[in-house]
């Protein structure tokens, strides 16, 4: 039986999706940032802003491990479109914890960088 | 009247999520659907009719999925916080009611932690019912092979060979204590590993186009035209089917199992999506695609 051989833009593409999905907490954290946001604001910010498209049922469970680890908290506003939402607005340990991971995200992406230096104008 | 449909549909799908949600307290849970509902109606934008509602309820996933999501992730949180092995069997036995792989690891959980039990209290009462606890071996007779283990304390300590005599104590105590703690780590494992299968897989996709595209096009190659087809409730059966299933499944009670899309054709389709969809609802029951459109989906390009 023949091994079923992954693509490299397969892998390419799964590499994509990691690296993605180690920067989304920090992503959702970011964008609470200036303001409170309610679920499906905070959907639309991650795609238009970061180019993150997640899929809509995982950002509740996220939420809701966040507000347990204390790092947001939320409250029901009754808004103007007839129903309650849900808002999220960061804590003082949220405002804490995302400033830490911006700074250790920097330090990784200069890091980075140094190393991709020598590939820029090199041809493939 | 239109308005009505689409209510009564968010309804029932809301109905099903609460109850698959049984592995969060019951606040939680009523939060946890109020949050969802808030989020479809946000979605739906006043136009709440049974084609705007499905399809905003198909981007959240079927309702299983998203139970499990919510209560896979919460009980992962809550392990990251206290790890003792009731806490960590008690998190095995919320997941059990969601998935196969839950139950097989509540199983698990449930027998190694009784063998370790056995081992502690038998090397415990050993010293004080020493010809009564051990470790026996049953013969089933003279002739027979049929041979049966032991563990514990008999009152019939004649009919059985007792093999470890006064070392079950220590090799107990060790084997109990190790039992334990192997039984422990496998919950801890589980239950990350059902949090991992519980999420999507193509989170978070890059909102654009795909690696493979931008590689395609980088290399000025026209990008291959997917083979298969992502599955979308809304687009599995046309909108007439859907809306006369969901009248039909609705017209009891909110309560009853509907068939969701998504899971009916999860079922037939994951082996290929066939391009042709539609035409097989028949009063609410939706028949599997015939096997020629299957093997023609399958085919990849």
């Amino acid at each position: 039986m023949n091994a079923q051989r992954t693509e490299p833009a397969d892998e390419l593409g799964k590499w994509e999706v990691q690296v993605r999905k180690g920067g989304l907490g920090l992503a959702v954290l970011a964008i609470l940032w200036p303001e409170r946001l309610y679920g499906l604001e905070i959907l639309r910010r991650l795609d238009s802003d970061a180019g993150m498209s997640i899929p809509e049922g995982t950002i509740y469970p996220l939420l809701s491990r966040m507000k347990a680890e204390g790092l947001v908290d939320s409250e029901w506003v009754e808004a103007d479109a007839g129903h309650p939402r849900k808002y999220y607005r960061l804590t003082d340990p949220g405002r804490r914890r995302v400033r830490e991971m911006a700074q250790s995200w920097r330090a990784f992406a200069q890091g980075l960088e140094r190393l991709l230096a020598p590939l820029e104008g090199a041809k493939s | 009247m239109s308005n009505d449909a689409g209510q009564a549909h968010l309804d029932t799908y809301l109905a099903q999520v609460q109850r698959h949600l049984g592995g969060l307290p019951h606040a939680e849970a009523r939060e946890t659907v109020a949050e969802l509902r808030s989020h479809v109606l946000d979605k739906v934008a006043g136009d709440l009719s049974v084609r705007t509602v499905e399809a905003a309820i198909a981007e959240l996933g079927s309702p299983r999925e998203v139970a499990r999501l919510n209560v896979t992730e919460r009980v992962a949180a809550e392990l990251e916080t206290n790890r003792s092995p009731l806490r960590v069997l008690s998190a095995i036995g919320r997941l059990a009611r969601l998935s196969v792989g839950g139950l097989f690891a509540l199983l698990v959980s449930f027998t190694g932690y009784a063998l370790a039990a056995g081992f502690l209290i038998t090397a415990v009462v050993k010293p004080f019912a020493w010809r009564r606890a051990g470790l026996w071996l049953w013969k089933g007779g003279p002739d027979s092979y049929s041979w049966s283990w032991a563990l514990g304390v008999t009152d019939n300590p004649h009919h059985g060979q007792e093999l470890l005599g006064g070392w079950i104590i220590p090799i107990g105590i060790a084997l109990g204590l190790l039992l334990g703690w192997l039984t422990w780590r496998f919950g801890i494992f589980s239950v990350r590993r059902l949090r991992s299968r519980a999420r999507p897989k193509t989170s978070p996709r890059p909102a654009k186009a795909s690696a493979a595209t931008r590689q395609a096009e980088a290399r000025g190659r026209p990008a291959r035209a997917s083979s298969m087809r992502p599955i979308r409730a809304a687009r599995l059966m046309g909108s007439a089917a859907a809306m006369a299933s969901i009248t039909a499944q609705n017209s009891g009670s909110n309560a009853m199992e509907v068939a969701w899309p998504e899971s009916w054709t999860e079922r037939f389709l994951k082996v290929g999506m066939p391009s042709y969809v539609g035409g097989f609802a028949r009063c609410g029951n939706y028949l599997p695609l015939p096997p020629s459109s299957l093997r023609r989906g399958s085919k990849r390009s």
